[in-house]
């Protein structure tokens, strides 16, 4: 079949998410339903495309006459595809009831969609340049759905949101530049050029400059204070974009430069390689005692997706193919887990107006739905078997205990303490929402209650495919290392 | 071995019962709960027996991912201990039908008293670490809802000190799994360890190590130094069966764990004689005398009795880390005779909470006029447990001091039976004044008042049959065999 389909999944969100902000739809009801139709379109479109897994790479045009700009299909790129493919789709129909009352629907829709072409857009990249593109296109998309609620805060988070998110894709253009400079054009093979530069400390530079520069989106310390401020925006942004599309992009592009740009073969064993480690290990940490401080629910949520982050980096860090796949395993499971666990903030928040974590003691037995896909989803992201967040972090220690070494010991202490205080930020929480009548408990109202089916089917989806995952995992992790394998 | 669908019932049938008491409305009522959850529990006792009496078997059940497979099997270790679990999970639960008369929410409490079992036996049962892991780590979340039940601010915080101390402690557990899948050949519980010596060349210390945190780790459900800390917080405040079951039988999960880790994963013959055996015997030494001077000094008697649990499991653990026949005999002795011991205690102290509402031990003066039986059984318990002979106390001290004498490691070998001793005079210290003043409150006690406050036949029944099993050690020989047969396959 030929490769010129890979541009679907960029087309489809791209056109329709300019219609639903241009065309006049008669009423919310048809326009959630072209929307909603589009989305799942473009899912089915990615879904075929895996499936068939178009060979080569189809070069769009060139930027200058050695740069193509080229989009392809590999194993990586397959698996962020599919992650997002699932997730839009059940995150639209959650933010139909989410933003219901909302007088700007059209144009937050409209780029809700039209990230969803741009992010495939990331995964679908053949080369780093035209994965630069989309990847500085991705913060423009996003800043409407950032600066939605207009007032001071989103305005403020919003600048935070692009110095943060410009300077790194300057810094990591640097570093593509440098890189092209040195090696001539490049595209993504699993290796990348590592075996021909062995010991090049220009290229360890450039590395290092292009791993910072996308360690703004992926949240590392100290460029990850953006995450928890833009949490202002409405609950599916912060849900869908910031804790899977947006910061799995910065992970994506990490990941690519790493093993499929520079290679492993250059950076095993070099201070570029321990720097990283060392920062995704201290991150791990430092994200979980910060989530552990913090009252308000939504950036407790996000401090604790800039520590899971780091374990995928870290994962990424050992330049190994076992670490790479425990990284993308719990990229995956990550995913999966961390949106639900916005959903239900979020449900809480829009239902009831709660947004402090003291604030939802009690609640529990008036949202029992909610809150018992809270707790199923804060004991699997702490690590409790038979649900999937156990299954990546022990992939993440064994590869770690395979590499060996001081770096991947400490590595596994940051993830054990960092597993600890995971529990310690979500399931007490959970635990006073269903014991714990609260003094003012008259001050419930009727509006105190589980949501519509637009968010209880998402919570039912995502609630069964973790207990699927946590239980049958081990055709998906055959899938993923075959992905990544074979491409070796 | 043949595999065999039969080993998950024990394990599934409580489960399947808790999820029933907790659904299902028409067992709201007191009199048809009350008979389903005996039925249950027998009929889960019996199919534990029936599990035990059966040739060895093992069971694949599925794989969660590559290297995390689940399957069960019963092996000695398994015989051992399930049986002692069912048969405790009965005779608290029979205990709990009038003491839960006086609390609310026995649906719930009663749901998640037969998932714990179920959890508890799965640990039993595990036939590799993965799957006793997650056997742990679900027990621990089953048995949370017992502590926090009174759900007050006082319950809520033991219930999270309970969950992240456990937790905690999983997570170290967790770490030996990595670490044996590089230097391991496998994950399934094999006696004498599984450790490829020739990939572990070069890294003694770094998995000693590893070792030493797993064992620390899982010490934390036995009250072991230095995650001991939650035990005398989280078990009194549970209802009193639950305290009972919590720490008569769940600390010995700990004891499990380290069982496996130990004998069938790094094997007795890497550990012996290292720097590491040494600190854990260290270790277990603190525990014993700290936990003992602790319950010396504490004045509310769950409150006592738990940290009596931390001197008590720790003497069990200390004989584990002898990693010598004899002192392993001493230690599987003393967990029969803790389990039982510890349970009738508390459930002594659930009598008379349930029929006085009494707590403090200052009050219990002349409690035994009151309640004749219940202090009886008090006294026949704790001199088991101090170790006056012939009660089992006394028979597991003694091999536990046999088996330090005879190992040669420094210091210790002696150490330990001094400070085993000193433990028990405390505990006889801690236990006895209890029946003293019980039987004889003294001149000032007003004998016009007594009322007769006799707990009915559901209680009394497990104290007596609790207490008479603490006396019977009598007649030590099916004990004796029972545990040579478990010390055989290890060593």
């Amino acid at each position: 079949m030929s490769n010129q389909f890979l541009i679907l999944p960029i087309l489809i969100p791209l056109i329709s998410g300019i219609s639903i902000a241009l065309l006049p739809f008669r009423s919310e009801k048809s326009r959630n339903l072209f929307n909603l139709t589009a989305v799942l379109l473009n899912s089915f479109v990615i879904l075929w495309l895996i499936l068939s897994r178009p060979a080569g790479s189809l070069t769009l045009l060139y930027l200058t006459k050695t740069l193509p700009f080229a989009l392809k299909l590999d194993g990586l790129g397959i698996i962020f595809l599919g992650l997002i493919g699932f997730l839009w789709p059940v995150s639209t129909l959650y933010s139909f009831e989410y933003m219901e009352h909302d007088k700007n629907q059209p144009r937050f829709f409209s780029f809700y969609t039209i990230c969803y072409g741009v992010t495939a857009g990331v995964a679908l990249s053949a080369n780093p340049i035209t994965m630069y593109f989309f990847y500085e296109l991705l913060t423009l998309v996003t800043v409407p759905l950032v600066a939605h609620e207009g007032d001071r805060q989103s305005m403020a988070a919003v600048r935070k949101y692009i110095i943060y998110s410009m300077g790194g894709a300057a810094l990591s253009l640097t570093g593509i530049l440098m890189l092209l400079s040195h090696a001539g054009s490049v595209e993504f093979v699993y290796g990348g050029i590592g075996q021909l530069f062995q010991g090049d400390s220009f290229l360890l530079l450039a590395y290092l400059l292009t791993f910072i520069g996308f360690g703004v989106k992926s949240a590392v310390f100290p460029l990850h204070a953006w995450l928890p401020a833009a949490g202002v925006a409405p609950t599916p942004v912060t849900a869908l974009l910031h804790a899977v599309a947006v910061v799995k992009s910065g992970v994506f592009a990490a990941i690519r430069s790493t093993y499929y740009t520079f290679g492993p073969d250059l950076l095993a064993g070099t201070w570029a390689q321990q720097s990283t480690a060392v920062a995704a290990a201290f991150t791990i940490v430092f994200g979980s005692v910060m989530a552990l401080r913090e009252q308000h629910l939504k950036r407790r949520l996000a401090y604790s997706t800039v520590s899971n982050l780091s374990y995928i980096l870290f994962g990424m860090s050992l330049m190994t193919a076992e670490g790479l796949v425990a990284g993308l395993s719990h990229m995956l499971f990550h995913g999966v887990i961390k949106i639900t666990l916005f959903f239900c903030a979020g449900t809480v928040l829009c239902k009831t107006g709660r947004a402090y974590v003291p604030q939802t003691t009690g609640l529990g037995r008036k949202m029992p739905v909610t809150f018992i896909t809270f707790l199923i989803s804060g004991l699997a992201l702490t690590g409790t078997p038979l649900l999937p967040g156990y299954i990546s972090k022990m992939n993440l220690l064994m590869s770690a205990a395979l590499a060996g070494g001081p770096f991947a010991m400490a590595g596994i202490i940051a993830l054990l303490l960092s597993a600890i205080l995971t529990a310690a930020y979500l399931l007490p929480m959970g635990i006073r929402a269903f014991l714990v009548t609260p003094e003012d408990s008259l001050s419930f109202t009727e509006h105190d209650r589980d949501p519509g089916w637009q968010m209880l089917v998402p919570f039912t989806v995502l609630v069964l495919t973790m207990l699927v995952l946590g239980i049958h995992a081990e055709p998906l992790m055959n899938a993923l290392e075959s992905l990544i394998m074979g491409s070796v | 071995m043949n595999s065999n669908i039969s080993l998950l019932f024990p394990i599934l049938f409580p489960m399947l019962c808790g999820i029933a008491v907790g659904l299902i409305p028409a067992l709201k009522d007191e009199k048809r709960r009350r008979v389903f959850v005996l039925t249950a529990l027998s009929i889960s006792f019996l199919l534990t027996i029936s599990q035990i009496l059966l040739p060895e078997a093992s069971l694949y059940v599925c794989t969660l991912a590559p290297k995390a497979e689940i399957s069960f099997a019963v092996d000695a270790v398994t015989r051992f201990f399930a049986g002692l679990i069912a048969f405790m999970w009965l005779m608290s639960g029979i205990f709990s039908f009038e003491y839960m008369k006086h609390e609310k929410n026995h649906n719930r409490y009663y749901c998640f008293y037969l998932l714990g079992e179920g959890a508890m036996l799965g640990v039993a049962f595990a036939a590799n670490y993965v799957t006793m892991y997650l056997c742990f780590e679900w027990m621990t979340l089953m048995t949370l809802p017992m502590v926090l039940h009174s759900q007050t601010e006082d319950a809520l915080k033991a219930g999270m000190k309970y969950l992240l101390y456990s937790f905690a402690g999983a997570f170290a557990g967790l770490l030996g799994i990595p670490f044996l899948v590089r230097f391991g050949t496998t994950l399934d519980f094999i006696p004498g360890g599984v450790l490829d010596m020739t990939l572990v060349q070069g890294h003694e210390t770094l998995l000693l190590g590893v070792a030493f945190a797993v064992i620390l780790g899982f010490g934390a459900k036995a009250g072991l130094f230095p995650l001991h800390a939650w035990l005398p917080t989280a078990h009194p405040v549970a209802p009193a069966p639950a305290s009972a079951v919590l720490s008569g039988v769940i600390t010995k999960a700990g004891v499990i764990a380290i069982i496996r880790v130990i004998y069938y994963q790094f094997g007795a013959a890497f550990l012996r004689g290292t720097w590491m055996q040494t600190a854990l015997l260290c270790t277990a030494l603190v525990t014993i005398f700290m936990g003992s001077s602790m319950a010396y000094r504490e004045k509310i008697l769950k409150k006592r009795l738990a940290y009596s649990t931390v001197s008590q499991v720790s003497y069990i653990l200390f004989g584990l880390f002898l990693m010598n026949t004899t002192a392993m005999t001493g230690s599987l002795l003393h967990v029969l005779c803790h389990s039982v011991v510890k349970d009738g205690l508390f459930l002594c102290a659930g009598a008379i909470i349930y029929k006085t509402g009494k707590t403090d031990v200052e009050e219990l003066t002349g409690i035994g006029k009151e309640m004749p039986v219940v202090l009886w059984c008090f006294t026949l318990c704790a001199l088991a447990l101090i170790g006056i002979p012939p009660m089992c106390g006394f028979m597991s001290k003694w091999y536990l001091a046999l088996g330090s004498l005879s190992s040669s490691i420094p210091v210790i070998s002696w150490l330990g039976p001094v400070i085993l001793l000193i433990s028990a005079l405390l505990t006889a210290a801690y236990l006895l004044p209890i029946t003293i003043r019980g039987f004889f409150p003294g001149e000032g006690y007003n004998y016009s008042a007594l009322v007769k406050k006799e707990p009915n036949a559901w209680m009394l029944l497990p104290l007596i049959l609790l207490a008479a099993l603490a006396a019977f050690t009598i007649f030590p020989q099916p004990f004796l065999a029972m545990v040579e047969n478990v010390t055989a396959s290890l060593m």
